[in-house]
C-alpha cells in the first residue's frame, strides 16, 4: 500500500519555553548556600526527612504575623490597636507549666486548658498547623526559646512598631528577560508622619543571631535586602527609605530586654548611605547566581559547598550528609545504622 | 493610556497576524458578562490574553482588579509569559506610555488562587492547613474518619456505584481501602456539587447516614489542620460570604483595589461550587465575568466538573443578576487539515443524543477550517488490521516507516498516541508500548502507572522491608477471609528485585550488604532498649542513608531514576505527615511493633499498590524532544500535534460514580437553574462522544484512527455510528 503522506514534510517547531520563576530566598539564597542541597531538594524534589530546620524560623514568622493581625484587628475587630497581651511576658516556668498541663490533659483524655495569653494561643495554633506540614520542634527547649523570643519581641517592639506596619508579607517581583525573580518582604513599615512610599521601610525577620553568622551568609542576606529594595522600586517607583534585617535570636536571654540589643538589627539606609551601584552589584550577584543555577540544570551538576563555606549546623541537618565530603571540616560523617 | 486601534496594531505586529472579526469582538467587548464559545483550535488563549491586556492598557483597569483562571499551572505560566511579552511589545511601540506592572494581576488555577487569597487575608481556619493531594486525602480518610469503620452492608449497597471491584452479592461490606476510596468520591462530590446537607439528612436512611459521616469528615479535617481540594473551594466560598471576603471583593483603602474583572478559561469543566464562586467574584455590577470554553470538549465529570455550567451560563447570569450575557462564538479553526475539521464537525453533530435540549450550548455552529494544511494528503486515515492484537505493531510500523522513515516527521514528538488509558498492562497501553520498544522508539508515558515496577524503586523499598521485617511476616499475612492480601506478591517482588541486585554482578553492593547486616544487628539492640517505645529514627531517615550507597548513588546520576528515587522520599513524606513513620518496638523488645508494620503494609503500601503510582510529569515541557508521547485523551486537552493516532476505539467508558452521582445528588443540589434530566447511561454516552471529539480535534496534519472493523462498528468511534459511511469515506492504510 502506498504511503499517503509521501512527500509531506512537517516542520519541527520548538515549543515556547516558559520563563522560570526564581525566589530570592528559596532559590537564589539556597543555591548560594549549597548547590548540592539546592539541586536535590529544590530541583529534583527530594523531600527532607525532617523539617526541623524550618521549625524555628517558621514559627517565629507566623506567630509574629498573627501579632500584626491582632493589632490590625484582622480576625477580631475588638483587638484593633492593641498589642497582644499588652506586652506581658510569661516566665519559662509558667510556659513549661502550661505545656505540662496540656500534656496531662491529653494523657488523661480531658479538655485542654485555655492558653494563659493570646501569644501562647497563637503559638500553639501555629504549631498545630505546622505539625500537619511535618514541621516540629526537635527539642522542648527549642519550643521554649521560640516562644520566649516572640514574647520579648512583642513586648519590646510591639508598642511602637505594630502601629507603623502598613503591610505584611509584601510580594515583589521583577520580570527579567530570561526569568522572573520574586520575593516576599516580611514587613512594610511606614513613617507615621508621611505615608509616601519613599518614606517607607522594609523589614525582614531572621530567626538566628547575628553573632556567629558566617561572613558569606551575612553577605548573602545583605544582597537579599538590596535586591528587595530594587524590587520595591519596580513596584512603587521609588526606593524605600531604609531596609532593616532583624535578627530575632539576639533578643534571647534570661530576661526580656528593655532596649533593642545592638546586634538585633542591621539597617541599610538607602537614600543617604547606599548608592545605586550597591543595589546594582547585588542584582548582578543574584543574576549571576541564576545563571549558575541554569548551568547546573543544563549539566545536571550540583556541587556541594566547600568546607567552611557553609555552616556545620546546616550540614548536620542535611539528609545528603552521608555521602558528602563537606561536613565536619571536610572529613564527612560516618554512616549510622540503620 | 493607549487607544484601541494602536493597541491592536501593536499586538498584531507582535504576534505576526491580526485577530479575526470574532476574536476582535470578544477582545473589544465592553462591560457585563461575556460568554465566549470557542471551538477547537480557535485561538481562545490568544483572545483571553489579549482581552486581559486590553483591560489594563486601554480601559486602564488596575491589574490587581483582574482575576484570571486557567485549568493548569502550566497554562497559567504560559499566559503570564505571553502577557509579559505583549506588554513589552506595547511598550516598545508606545515608549511614551510609561510602564505597567502586570505582576499584580491574579493569574492561576482557581485552586491556587483560592489558596493564595485565603492565606493573604489570613482567613481563620485556613492558616497553616496542609492541602491534601490525592494520596494524602485517601490516607487521611483511611486513618481518621468514621466512614471507614462503617461496615453496614445495606449502606454500602446503596452506594455500590462508588465502590470499585466489589459486589454486594458476596454478602460482605467492601474492605477498608475500598470504603476509603468510595468515601473520597462521595465526599468530594458532596462538596463540589454544593449539596444541601439538611435536605440530604431529611431524606433519611442511607442519605442521612452519609450526611452525618460527611460532617464527621469535615470536622476531622478542621481539627487536624487539613483541607482537601474540594473543601478548599468550600472554604473560599465561605470566605466570600463574610466581611473579610467582601473586603477582598469591594477593596479597601491602601490594601487592595476592588475586584472588577474575572476571566475564566476552560469553563466547560467547571463544577457547581466553582460556578458559584465565579458568580460571587463578579458580584459587582456590571458583572464583568468572561467565560471561555467549549461544551463539546467537557472531559472532567469524574472530577466533579459538569458541562451544565457552560451550557447554561445565560441562565446563571439571568438568575443571579437579571442580565443576559453577550455570546461570542469563535468558529475559525487554525489548527487542523480541512478534512479533520469536516470530520469532527460531522462527528459531534451526528448523534441524536447530542442534539437534545440542554446537552450542547445554544446556537452551536460548525468550525470553519482556516489552517490551510496541504490538501494533497489525506486528513483522516484508518489503520485497520484484522486482529486487535496486531494494532500495536501496525501503529508502530506506520510511525516508523510511513512517517519517520519517509521523512514526513523528523522527531518522534511530532506524533502522539491517544488512548483511554495509558497504563502499561495488556488490556491498555501495553501492546503499543511493547511494539514501540521492539522498534527502538523511545516513549514518553509518565502516566503508565509503572513507577513501582522500576528496579530502583523496588530495591529501595526492598531494603526497608529487609530491615523491618527480616522474618518476612508479609508472606503469612492474611485477610479476614483467610486470603493472602493483594499487596503480598508485590512486596515479595520488591524483595526479589533487591536480592537480584545484591547477588548480581552489575554493581558493587558490598557497602549496601554491610549496611543491611549492621543495621539488622543495631535494630535488634534498639528494639530491646526501646521496648514498647519509639526508636527515634524515621523511615525517611533510613531511606537517605540507603541512597548514599551503591547502586543507588549510581542510579541517582540517571535523571529518570533520580526522579523516581526522589518521588519515593515524597511518598514517605506524605506518610510521615500522619506521624506514622517513626520506628516503634514491640512491648517485649523482640522486633519492630507489629501494628507499625501492619500499617505500613496495609495502609501505605497497600494503597500505593492498589492505586498504582505515576511517574512525575515534566512541568516545563509538554513532551521532551526525541520521545514519542503516549497520552490519555484527558492529558491531551488543549494540546495539538501534527499527527494524532487515536486507539482504543472499541471500548466504552464505564457508567461510573460521577454519572450516577450527578443523578442521585440532584434532589439535594442547590442548583441555580433546572438541568436537563439525563440518565447515568446517557451521561456516560455523552462523555464518550465528547472524549473522542477532543481526541479527533487535536490533529494538525492528520488524524489516524487505529481500530479493527469490529471495534469501529461496536462503538461511537464513527460519526453517527454509521460504519458503512465511515468505511466509504475514510481512507484505510
Amino acid at each position: 500500500m502506498t504511503n499517503p503522506f509521501q512527500g509531506l514534510s512537517v516542520p519541527l517547531t520548538a515549543s515556547a519555553s516558559i520563563k522560570r520563576r526564581y525566589s530570592v530566598t528559596q532559590d537564589v539564597v539556597s543555591y548560594r548556600r549549597c548547590a548540592r542541597q539546592y539541586g536535590a531538594f529544590n530541583v529534583h524534589n527530594y523531600a527532607p526527612a525532617h523539617q526541623t530546620q524550618l521549625y524555628f524560623g517558621t514559627v517565629l514568622h507566623q506567630v509574629l504575623d498573627r501579632c500584626h493581625g491582632h493589632f490590625q484587628g484582622l480576625v477580631n475587630s475588638s483587638t484593633k490597636g492593641q498589642v497582644p497581651d499588652q506586652g506581658r511576658v510569661l516566665s519559662d516556668a509558667e510556659l513549661q507549666q502550661h505545656f505540662a498541663d496540656i500534656r496531662n490533659a491529653i494523657d488523661n483524655g480531658q479538655p485542654q486548658p485555655a492558653p494563659p495569653t493570646d501569644l501562647v494561643r497563637y503559638f500553639l495554633e501555629v504549631e498545630q498547623g505546622l505539625r500537619s506540614q511535618g514541621i516540629r520542634a526537635i527539642t522542648p527547649d527549642l519550643r521554649l526559646k521560640a516562644l520566649r523570643i516572640i514574647q520579648y519581641f512583642n513586648a519590646l517592639e510591639g508598642p511602637e512598631l505594630y502601629a507603623r506596619v502598613r503591610d505584611t508579607e509584601l510580594r515583589l517581583q521583577a520580570d527579567r528577560q530570561s526569568h522572573i525573580l520574586h520575593g516576599v518582604v516580611d514587613l512594610l513599615v511606614e513613617n507615621p508622619n508621611n505615608a509616601d512610599p519613599s518614606e517607607c521601610e522594609i523589614w525582614d525577620y531572621k530567626g538566628m543571631s547575628r553573632v556567629g553568622l558566617l561572613r558569606a551568609d551575612l553577605q548573602t542576606y545583605l544582597f537579599q535586602m538590596r535586591v528587595y529594595a530594587h524590587l520595591y522600586e519596580l513596584k512603587f517607583g521609588v526606593l524605600p527609605k531604609r531596609v532593616v534585617l532583624y535578627f530575632l535570636g539576639e533578643l534571647d536571654g534570661d530576661r526580656a530586654p528593655h532596649t533593642r540589643p545592638a546586634n538585633a538589627t542591621l539597617e541599610l539606609a538607602i537614600h543617604n548611605g547606599m548608592s545605586s551601584n550597591e543595589i546594582g552589584e547585588a542584582m548582578q550577584a543574584f543574576a549571576d547566581t541564576v545563571k549558575e543555577i541554569e548551568t547546573s540544570r543544563a549539566q545536571d551538576h550540583w556541587p556541594a559547598a566547600s568546607p567552611g563555606e557553609i555552616s556545620e549546623q546546616d550540614c548536620a541537618i542535611c539528609d545528603l550528609r552521608w555521602d558528602c565530603a563537606t561536613p565536619n571540616g571536610g572529613q564527612g560523617v560516618a554512616l549510622r545504622y540503620p | 493610556m493607549i487607544n484601541l486601534t494602536d493597541f491592536h496594531q501593536a499586538l498584531d505586529q507582535a504576534r505576526g497576524y491580526p485577530l479575526n472579526g470574532q476574536q476582535r469582538q470578544a477582545v473589544d467587548f465592553g462591560t457585563g458578562p461575556l460568554w465566549i464559545i470557542a471551538g477547537p483550535g480557535s485561538g481562545k488563549s490568544e483572545v483571553l490574553a489579549t482581552r486581559a491586556l486590553k483591560l489594563i492598557c486601554v480601559d486602564r483597569v488596575e491589574p490587581r482588579s483582574i482575576l484570571l483562571t486557567t485549568f493548569t499551572k502550566k497554562a497559567a505560566r504560559n499566559l503570564e509569559d505571553r502577557l509579559a511579552a505583549y506588554l513589552l511589545a506595547l511598550q516598545r511601540a508606545q515608549p511614551a506610555r510609561g510602564s505597567l506592572d502586570i505582576s499584580d494581576m491574579r493569574v492561576g488555577t482557581l485552586h491556587a488562587l483560592c489558596n493564595d487569597i485565603l492565606q493573604e487575608f489570613r482567613f481563620p481556619g485556613y492558616q497553616n492547613v496542609r492541602l491534601l493531594e490525592d494520596l494524602e486525602q485517601h490516607l487521611f480518610v483511611y486513618k481518621h474518619t468514621a466512614i471507614v469503620d462503617h461496615t453496614d452492608l445495606a449502606f454500602w449497597t446503596k452506594f455500590d456505584y462508588a465502590v470499585t471491584r466489589w459486589s454486594p452479592n458476596g454478602g460482605y461490606p467492601p474492605n477498608k481501602w475500598a470504603r476509603a476510596k468510595a468515601a473520597v468520591i462521595l465526599f468530594n462530590h458532596i462538596a463540589e456539587d454544593l449539596v444541601d446537607l439538611a435536605r440530604m439528612r431529611a431524606a433519611g436512611g442511607h442519605w442521612a447516614t452519609l450526611a452525618d459521616l460527611y460532617v464527621d469528615y469535615e470536622a476531622t479535617l478542621r481539627d487536624r489542620y487539613r483541607c482537601d481540594y474540594a473543601h478548599l473551594q468550600q472554604r473560599f466560598w465561605e470566605f466570600l460570604q463574610v466581611p473579610m471576603g467582601q473586603g477582598f471583593l469591594n477593596g479597601s483603602p491602601d490594601k487592595n483595589p476592588p475586584l472588577t474583572h474575572v476571566l475564566v478559561d476552560e469553563y466547560q469543566d467547571t463544577n457547581p461550587i466553582q460556578e458559584r464562586i465565579y458568580l460571587a467574584l463578579a458580584q459587582q455590577a456590571p458583572h464583568n465575568l468572561t467565560v471561555v470554553g467549549d461544551d463539546d470538549q467537557a472531559l472532567y465529570r469524574f472530577r466533579g466538573g459538569t458541562v451544565a455550567c457552560m451550557v447554561n451560563f445565560d441562565q446563571a447570569c439571568q438568575v443571579t443578576w437579571g442580565v443576559a450575557p453577550q455570546q461570542v462564538p469563535l468558529t475559525d479553526n487554525y489548527r487542523s487539515h480541512d478534512e479533520v475539521v469536516q470530520f469532527f464537525n460531522g462527528y459531534i453533530r451526528s448523534f441524536t443524543e447530542m442534539n437534545q435540549p440542554g446537552v450542547r450550548a445554544p446556537n452551536k455552529q460548525d468550525m470553519v477550517p482556516q489552517a490551510g494544511r496541504p490538501a494533497a494528503h489525506p486528513g483522516v486515515v484508518w489503520i485497520s488490521p484484522r486482529r486487535a492484537g496486531d494494532l500495536g505493531h501496525a501503529v508502530a510500523d506506520f510511525i516508523q516507516q510511513d512517517l519517520m522513515g519517509a521523512g514526513v516527521i523528523s522527531d518522534w514528538s511530532q506524533c502522539v498516541i491517544l488512548l483511554r488509558s495509558v497504563q502499561d498492562t495488556p488490556r491498555n497501553a501495553g501492546p503499543y508500548i511493547q511494539a514501540l520498544a521492539d522498534r527502538g522508539i523511545p516513549v514518553y508515558n509518565p502516566r503508565s502507572r509503572s513507577f513501582l515496577d522500576s528496579e530502583e524503586v523496588q530495591c529501595l523499598l526492598g531494603v526497608l522491608i529487609r530491615l523491618l521485617d527480616p522474618a518476612q511476616s508479609y508472606m503469612s499475612a492474611a485477610t479476614p477471609n483467610g486470603q493472602p492480601p493483594f499487596w503480598q506478591a508485590s512486596i515479595a517482588g520488591w524483595c526479589d528485585a533487591l536480592d537480584q541486585v545484591l547477588t548480581g554482578n552489575a554493581h558493587d553492593t558490598t557497602a549496601l550488604d554491610d549496611y543491611i547486616h549492621r543495621s539488622l544487628a543495631a535494630l535488634a539492640q534498639e528494639y530491646q532498649r526501646h521496648a514498647g517505645r519509639f526508636l527515634g529514627v524515621t523511615l525517611t531517615e533510613i531511606l537517605y542513608r540507603v541512597l548514599a550507597l551503591e547502586p543507588f548513588r549510581t542510579w541517582r546520576q540517571d535523571p529518570n531514576r533520580n526522579l523516581r528515587l526522589s518521588k519515593v522520599t515524597r511518598l514517605f513524606e506524605s506518610y510521615h505527615s500522619f506521624n506514622l513513620d517513626t520506628l516503634r518496638a514491640e512491648p517485649d523488645g523482640s522486633q519492630v511493633a507489629q501494628n507499625f508494620l501492619g500499617q505500613l503494609y496495609w495502609m501505605f503500601f497497600g494503597y500505593l499498590i492498589a492505586s498504582g503510582v505515576d511517574d512525575d510529569e515534566d512541568d516545563e515541557v509538554i513532551v521532551p524532544p526525541g520521545y514519542l508521547p503516549m497520552m490519555t485523551i484527558h492529558q491531551a486537552k488543549g494540546l495539538e500535534f501534527p499527527f494524532v493516532i487515536v486507539g482504543h476505539l472499541g471500548s466504552s467508558g464505564r457508567i461510573g460514580a460521577s454519572q450516577a452521582l450527578e443523578v442521585e445528588l440532584a434532589p439535594f443540589r442547590q442548583d441555580l437553574y433546572p438541568r436537563a434530566a439525563r440518565t447515568p447511561d446517557l451521561l456516560a454516552l455523552e462523555d464518550d462522544i465528547r472524549l473522542l471529539y477532543v481526541a479527533y480535534s487535536r490533529a494538525e496534519y492528520a488524524l489516524v484512527l487505529a481500530g479493527t472493523q469490529a471495534q469501529v462498528k461496536s462503538h461511537v468511534a464513527a460519526p453517527g455510528r454509521d460504519y458503512t459511511g465511515f468505511r466509504r469515506t475514510v481512507r484505510t492504510i
